[in-house]
């Protein structure tokens, strides 16, 4: 399994005259021989999630999230969560690419960041008619990343700071996705669920304990 | 030391499609009996290595040498960042999403640190926003100053708020992603003390 990341896009905005309400998003490509589709289908390893909403967490049956019991798919995620070399990989990518746009939200050296930050990973099932209205994530995290696990019927949007319609909008294709950095100016949502969404989502977010 | 936190001013602004750019300021005021001025015009009481991130010969940050100003610091306890964060959490309430866990864990997790700084002459910070790791900052002004942070809209160079610039009285405002401030037009020694409650290991 090898995860392809490519090159930065910086989304800057005219109208952002402090130039403080900037982008960055990667695509993603994961290059993985295992289909997940058959695992994915069962009924039984899926339970009812809770989504962060302007500070509290609320109960959304329509996101699930799986339960670890099925060794297939955990095996995948952990690919993802108990390594070390993958944690490095998108923090330095991060680091190295987000220049300034890093080191204005996290002004520490990149191995800072590495000792201190925690990586979660899961799989999510949303069902029809779940949504996320546009927000920005709380100040722990300091990266995301959504990679599709079957070609999906719609994705993540990404919104100017004074705009409600979408500047960018992440691959729907299976083994595609995106990580953005956790700026300022990184308003997203989620919308137009139609049909069963799978999505394989890690985070990486600064230690406080 | 006493700290009086006045009410919250919450700002919000036309043009802000998402709500996701408010900005939350307390004016403060110090009640503190020393005279602090004598201390903060020595001249071997200021360390001209860069400090807090700001790489500038223009802010001079004290050095420590001080027995009164080290008593005025060491003011700044556990018991002062208790009060600002229950008042910023009591007040700021549903407005901010940056700091999603229990008022019990930043209590117990976050660090306040405290400098007292001269700014000089021809200093300034463009507008900016506040690194992830700081959840509020106090900014008092140790004598009457000629100017103070101002505060910007997310989509404006028109400061909508001035800090006040009397003796003892300062900010405290919470960092959201609307946060924009600046400091500029210092045509004399400016003596503030700064603290900030920031998350992270240090």
């Amino acid at each position: 399994m090898e995860l392809i990341i490519g090159p930065a896009k910086f989304i800057t905005f005219e109208s952002d005259i402090h130039k403080k309400y900037y982008q960055v998003i990667w695509e993603l490509e994961l290059q993985c021989e295992d289909n997940l589709s058959d695992e994915l289908r069962h009924e039984d390893i899926w339970i009812k999630n809770h989504v962060w909403v302007d500070g509290e967490s609320l109960q959304n049956e329509l996101r699930e999230t799986y339960d670890r019991s099925n060794s297939i798919l955990t095996d995948f995620c952990n690919n993802f969560s108990n390594s070390s070399q993958f944690k490095k990989q998108i923090l330095t990518r991060a680091f190295n690419d987000g220049n300034y746009a890093f080191g204005e939200n996290w002004f520490r050296p990149l191995e800072y960041y590495l000792k201190y930050s925690d990586i979660g990973a899961t799989i999510f099932r949303d069902r029809p008619g779940f949504a996320m209205f546009p927000h920005i994530d709380n100040h722990h995290i300091m990266l995301q990343l959504i990679l599709n696990l079957e070609d999906n019927c719609t994705s993540t949007r990404f919104y100017p700071f004074d705009s409600t319609e979408p500047c960018y909008v992440g691959p729907t294709k299976k083994y595609q996705g995106l990580m953005f950095l956790n700026t300022n100016g990184a308003i997203h949502d989620i919308v137009n669920v139609t049909e069963d969404r799978y999505i394989f989502y890690s985070s990486i977010k600064l230690t406080v304990d | 030391m006493k700290l009086t936190i006045g009410d919250v001013r919450i700002f919000e602004f036309a043009g802000d499609v998402h709500r996701r750019y408010p900005q939350m300021i307390w004016e403060v005021t110090l009640d503190y009996d020393e005279e602090l001025l004598p201390e903060l015009l020595r001249n071997d009481i200021w360390s001209t290595e860069a400090n807090i991130g700001i790489n500038d010969r223009r802010r001079l940050q004290y050095n420590g040498k001080s027995i009164i100003l080290n008593k005025f610091k060491s003011s700044f306890s556990e018991q002062i960042k208790q009060q600002i964060l229950e008042r910023v959490w009591n007040d700021s309430n549903c407005h901010s999403t940056c700091y999603v866990l229990s008022f019990e864990h930043y209590l117990e997790k976050s660090t306040m640190g405290g400098s007292i700084l001269k700014d000089t002459p021809g200093f300034s910070m463009t507008p900016h926003v506040d690194n992830h790791h700081i959840i509020t900052q106090l900014i008092i002004n140790l004598q009457d100053n000629c100017t103070s942070t101002k505060f910007y809209p997310f989509n404006s160079t028109e400061p909508f708020y001035v800090a006040p610039t009397k003796k003892y009285q300062g900010v405290i405002f919470f960092n959201t992603n609307g946060a924009i401030h600046n400091i500029d037009n210092i045509t004399e020694d400016r003596y503030i003390c700064y603290s900030a409650i920031k998350i992270g290991v240090d």
